[in-house]
């Protein structure tokens, strides 16, 4: 696969999405779509040509399918020869094996398939991007070698902030199904997934919540796949730590389908999953306590629109990085910026071509 | 019903009297102390009306007794009798939130009497028939006056230890390491057999001080208790009592752990690195399925549920976040497996474990 251009065509329809948002991409990231292919005028005589990583290696990541997709979409769109680590949960390996095989011919070359961690992979690539926790990134560090490009997206946190929510507020029902959205997606266990809904006070705490629950129900499939015990044994225990602590339980008649707890704590606490949403209540003041410990890991909040500037100026100050409506947290567009940073753009370096200076 | 020291007495020596495997002399006795305490604990009344239960009549088995989580330990008051009468009070760890529980006994008579006839029929003291001395590598009670595990270690060193030999390692924060070698090398020279007893990160931090080796004379036995806290690196259980093993001249049937918890006031024992836990007849440890609520069939995991018929101050039952299995065939949930405590969650995040990186 020769150019860009080409790649792109082709990759569209396996990945779900246009050539020409995928031109937009590389328009957007290195300035011209065929940056990669020829040179292009940067600056009154100078060109530059970005060159993609010969091999990119991808570790990629176990609890949710799309962010291994999309890190493989942007070694191929680069035209890199991608090696994949898959994870170890069965139904994302699967997913990631039917893309591999879904690619058109002239792609196959690019990607290889590991079952397996091998140094020797990660020692051989010009870049290696991994999703992991600080204790994994820290373990893949060692078998870097001085100049490889790293790109490490660790752990983040994203929630809700609505506000001042009433009963009667005309969207309040839509808001709850929007949240109910972005909790049902993905089993709640990506870094996108909300861990909390922050209400203003004086908002209809109980009647959000229970309009949430009814929400999850309908969002959520019929059938789910079983939660492994740690997780089902998790939500027990946070169930029980909110009744303990005087605060209210909405909970699925189905086990543990989905859960909503009405937390009279606003600390904020990470880690819940399956359909498990803390409703908390706290002022933009006390929300930003609530956070402190989180700051410079808070990824997603997703936000009651028309975007209020007091909101935007809360979140801007909460250092989070990306700021969307309720209910979109899980789509984010394919040219956001990843953990703050671009995500091709990250990944080339420039040759510059400059032309003989006049005297 | 147990206000008095003679009403206690009375409740001791008819626990003292129960059978192994006597479920309807145990039945009746875990029903007459749920429905005391039903009576007498209003936070737990509350608890267990949360959990649908009115009425204590309406709990006609010991299986059926609502059990309270330790973080009810950490928002109310659960205590049979008023505040200001508790003789003693006991502090939990904190482990999972920071945030401290407390245990109120009115008098320590029964936990005393428990202790010690759990650790002399089922623990290490069942296997010295003489009085040893008796390594504490914990402060004394009488500087942490609120460790429970200093309590019952102070019962073992006034009923069962060599009192002018026995001794306490732990002043301050800083466990005495000079002594502590001097006394082992005098064990190890003199050829009398010693207990050492502490908590599994006092050990680790024992082992890391590089004393010894020492070889304990035959007879002497090794008392661990309690996790790690956050207090020292954490080192996998077989490991530990390896190395233990090793450094002591111990065999690994002289290494115990106990396994208790500061809101209860019986404990139960295990015999070497993979031994099964046995409790006492006055007390069942049942796993419970965190999905479902229900008790988990034999060799199924759950979370550790304590039915112990010596706690009488405050509650009978509790729920832990600890993970195990029913041993024994019988249905008489007094063997167990000890798995741990639950796993802390993976982060929210694009999650990888280090595990995926081992080839």
């Amino acid at each position: 696969m020769k150019t860009a251009k080409q790649r792109a065509a082709l990759l569209a329809p396996v990945f779900g999405t246009k050539k020409s948002t995928l031109l937009d991409w590389l328009r957007t990231e290195l300035g011209s779509a065929d940056a990669l292919d020829r040179w292009v005028p940067n600056a009154p005589g100078l060109a530059s040509r970005a060159v993609a990583p010969r091999t990119l290696y991808h570790l990629c990541p176990g609890n949710v399918p799309d962010a291994g997709r999309e890190s493989l979409l942007i070694g191929l769109l680069l035209g890199s020869h991608n090696i994949a680590k898959l994870p170890r949960d069965p139904v994302i390996r699967r997913s990631l094996r039917a893309l591999a095989a879904s690619l058109p011919g002239p792609l196959q070359p690019l990607l290889t398939l590991r079952s397996a961690f091998r140094p020797a992979d990660v020692a051989r690539a010009d870049a290696v991007i991994a999703y992991g926790g600080d204790e994994a990134v820290a373990a893949l560090r060692l078998h870097l070698r001085p100049g490889q490009t790293f790109l490490a997206y660790g752990h983040r946190v994203s929630f809700l902030w609505l506000g001042l929510l009433r009963a009667e507020d005309r969207d309040f029902r839509a808001l709850a199904a929007a949240a109910a959205r972005d909790v049902a997606a993905h089993r709640q266990l990506g870094c996108l997934s909300p861990q909390a809904v922050y209400l203003a006070p004086g908002s209809d705490t109980v009647a959000f919540g229970a309009a949430l629950a009814e929400a999850l129900e309908k969002e959520l499939p019929a059938r789910l796949p079983p939660i492994p015990l740690p997780d089902a044994a998790a939500i027990r225990h946070a169930r029980h730590s909110v009744r303990a602590a005087g605060g209210q339980v909405i909970e699925s008649t189905r086990g543990l389908r989905w859960t909503v707890l009405l937390d009279p704590r606003p600390a904020f606490r990470d880690g819940f999953a399956h359909g498990t949403i803390p409703v908390r209540v706290a002022s933009p003041d006390q929300l930003k306590t609530a956070l402190r410990p989180f700051l410079g890991k808070i990824s997603t909040v997703g936000l009651r629109y028309p975007l209020s500037r007091r909101d935007e100026a809360l979140c801007l100050d909460l250092g989070a990085e990306r700021l969307c409506p309720v209910g979109q947290c899980q789509s984010p567009p394919l040219l956001r910026h990843h953990d703050g940073r671009t995500r091709l753009a990250h990944l080339v370096k420039w040759v510059d071509r400059e032309a003989i200076q006049a005297r | 019903m147990f206000a008095s020291p003679s009403s206690r007495a009375r409740w001791w020596r008819r626990l003292a009297a129960l059978q192994a495997g006597d479920e309807a002399a145990f039945d009746h006795a875990a029903l007459e102390l749920f429905a005391w305490q039903f009576a007498r604990n209003a936070p737990y009344r509350a608890w267990c009306r949360g959990a649908g239960v009115s009425e204590a009549e309406a709990v006609t088995s010991w299986q059926a007794i609502p059990a309270a989580p330790q973080e009810l330990f950490k928002e109310k008051t659960l205590f049979c009798h008023p505040a200001r009468a508790a003789r003693a009070v006991y502090r939990t760890s904190g482990t999972t939130t920071g945030k401290r529980g407390l245990q109120r006994l009115l008098f320590p008579d029964l936990y005393r009497a428990a202790a010690l006839r759990i650790a002399a029929t089922l623990g290490p003291l069942s296997t010295t028939p003489k009085r040893l001395p008796l390594l504490c590598l914990t402060p004394s009670p009488e500087e942490n006056p609120h460790s429970s595990l200093a309590a019952m270690l102070g019962f073992f060193i006034a009923a069962h230890g060599d009192r002018r030999r026995s001794r306490f390692f732990v002043e301050g924060d800083r466990l005495l390491f000079a002594p502590l070698a001097a006394a082992l090398k005098k064990a190890k020279r003199g050829g009398h057999p010693i207990g050492l007893l502490g908590t599994a990160f006092s050990f680790v931090h024992f082992l890391d001080a590089n004393l010894g080796p020492f070889r304990l004379p035959p007879g002497s036995f090794l008392l661990e208790t309690g996790g790690f806290k956050g207090r020292s690196r954490e080192v996998a259980k077989p490991r530990l009592y390896r190395d233990l093993a090793a450094r002591l001249g111990l065999p690994a049937a002289s290494l115990w752990n106990e396994y208790g918890m500061t809101e209860l006031s019986s404990q139960a024992y295990a015999s070497g690195p993979a031994g099964d836990h046995r409790v006492p007849p006055w007390t069942r440890v049942v796993p419970v399925d965190p999905r479902t609520g229900k008790i988990a069939p034999k060799g199924r995991k759950g979370l550790l549920r304590w039915i112990d018929l010596a706690n009488v101050d405050g509650v009978l039952a509790l729920e832990t976040a600890d993970l195990g299995l029913a041993t024994a065939g019988n249905g008489h949930y007094q063997q167990f497996k000890l798995i741990g405590r639950l796993p802390q969650l993976p982060r929210r995040g694009c999650s990888l474990d280090a595990e995926e990186l081992q080839s």
